[in-house]
């Protein structure tokens, strides 16, 4: 497995990761959300077989939460874009591995 | 800000290069000469033989107008209904969110604008959805909503309706997101399949839709109206555009509209803007813009005023009306319903006022 971390910042607070993969794996992805009083919340993000790119939302969840964690299969690569507005659809992102 | 829009930007132009007979358009009439006249929406495009309207997705070919977005998306993302600017509808849900290509209006500070603006989308990033495709991703994904989105899904007008009729027939429910710049007659076509819908209303002045939308006010305040005599939920979203509409004149406008032509309970979001587009040249819209936006807006009687594209703010919070307990609590787009809100009887706990909340999801 691969990782990317994110602290959140006062600016912002959405975030669009994109796994890009092949045609037809069906991957999994976890979220790992670290909290001040050092407590994690984990999430699991499925990646569906159709299509080559699939796109999902990471919000800050609540003030406390302070970073995330992603980690992701070594098969596939991530994009991370950082979301000025709702309903907003970067096409450049700000980390690819 | 990521896309960056500049006069070097390259144009694809795939209005000049596609002539897709897949779907033909539903609301438009032949005309003499083998020209059409779009009735989508108040332009009434009319369109000679090889041409497109101004939105640049629907075609005349041959004398007959077809849409060129007619099962192509360009986004299909999983986020929640929050980012719609809808607060009173299944608060918290998962929704599917679909974008395409194409706008009828061309808005300055358009943050789609690779999208919307045609002829700036490359083909790489248009990917075919059947609406048997779009459901089945739904159900597999367990997402109770579709969310019509990102740029406005008006052109995409016959897709948005075939696929919300199939999408009933699961259970699912279908949003749709809009600047409403459309016939009344497209507008009743989608009262019969939207479940709520997302009123974007740029400015209460004429001028400032002409110069900054290229559109035109009217018909988008009717359409609201008519919105509003359907019974279908629905949510009101102004973005405040710095040195445009961060202003009381502008903000009292809107809220002399709502009170005498809408409802007091309508929910309203006073929505900051960012810089992006055709106007980067201000700053994003300060938050003690919004703030006072929804406080004018709530001494003048509006219940539910909110704002929007903000991560902590009393201004994203749900409080009973009448004794102004907290009842739902909102971080960005995360959503927490406080034990004093009553989800089965959809009322505040303390005092027992009810809320135009609609809570009730159902998958079959």
């Amino acid at each position: 497995m691969k990782s990317f971390s994110y602290t959140w910042d006062d600016r912002y607070f959405l975030l669009h990761l994109q796994i890009n993969k092949e045609e037809g794996q069906l991957l999994e992805v976890k979220i790992v959300r670290k909290f001040c009083d050092n407590t994690t919340r984990e999430e699991s993000v499925i990646v569906r077989p159709s299509g080559v790119g699939h796109r999902f939302l990471v919000t800050r969840t609540h003030p406390n939460e302070l970073a995330f964690v992603c980690f992701y299969p070594s098969i596939s690569k991530l994009e991370v874009y950082k979301l000025d507005d709702r309903a907003y659809y970067p096409t450049h992102s700000f980390y690819a591995d | 800000m990521s896309n960056i829009f500049t006069d070097e930007v390259k144009k694809h132009d795939l209005h000049k290069k596609w002539n897709n007979t897949k779907k033909e358009a539903y609301l438009y009439q032949k005309l003499s000469d083998n020209k059409v006249q779009c009735q989508l929406c108040p332009r009434m495009c009319k369109i000679a033989q090889g041409q497109t309207g101004f939105c640049k997705v629907r075609k005349n070919i041959k004398g007959t107008l077809y849409t060129q977005n007619y099962g192509k998306a360009t986004h299909v993302t999983v986020e929640k209904i929050e980012a719609e600017a809808v607060f009173h509808y299944m608060p918290g849900s998962k929704i599917l969110s679909l974008g395409n290509f194409g706008c009828n209006l061309d808005c300055d500070y358009c943050q789609n604008w690779v999208y919307s603006q045609f002829q700036y989308t490359p083909e790489s990033s248009i990917k075919e959805y059947s609406s048997e495709k779009v459901i089945e991703i739904a159900l597999a994904e367990n997402i109770p909503i579709l969310s019509w989105t990102y740029n406005d899904p008006a052109v995409w007008f016959e897709f948005v309706i075939d696929t919300a009729k199939k999408a009933k027939k699961y259970g699912i429910k279908n949003l749709f997101k809009s600047a409403f710049f459309l016939t009344p007659e497209a507008v009743k076509m989608l009262v019969e399949v939207i479940d709520v819908f997302a009123i974007s209303i740029k400015a209460m002045d004429e001028a400032y839709y002409t110069k900054f939308t290229k559109g035109w006010l009217g018909p988008v305040l009717e359409n609201t109206k008519i919105i509003h005599a359907s019974g279908i939920h629905y949510e009101v979203s102004n973005l405040v555009v710095t040195e445009l509409t961060n202003n009381n004149e502008s903000y009292d406008r809107m809220i002399d509209f709502i009170l005498k032509d809408l409802a007091p309970t309508t929910p309203v979001h006073f929505t900051r803007f960012h810089p992006d587009y055709k106007y980067t040249c201000v700053a994003q819209t300060p938050l003690e813009d919004v703030m006072n936006a929804r406080k004018r807006a709530k001494d003048n009687g509006i219940v539910y005023p909110y704002v929007g594209n903000v991560f902590e703010s009393d201004g994203l919070n749900t409080y009973c009306p009448k004794c102004n307990e907290l009842l739902i609590e909102r971080f960005g787009l995360s959503t927490y319903i406080k034990e004093s809100f009553s989800k089965e009887d959809v009322l505040c706990n303390k005092c027992g006022t009810k809320l135009p909340v609609y809570l009730s999801r159902e998958i079959q």
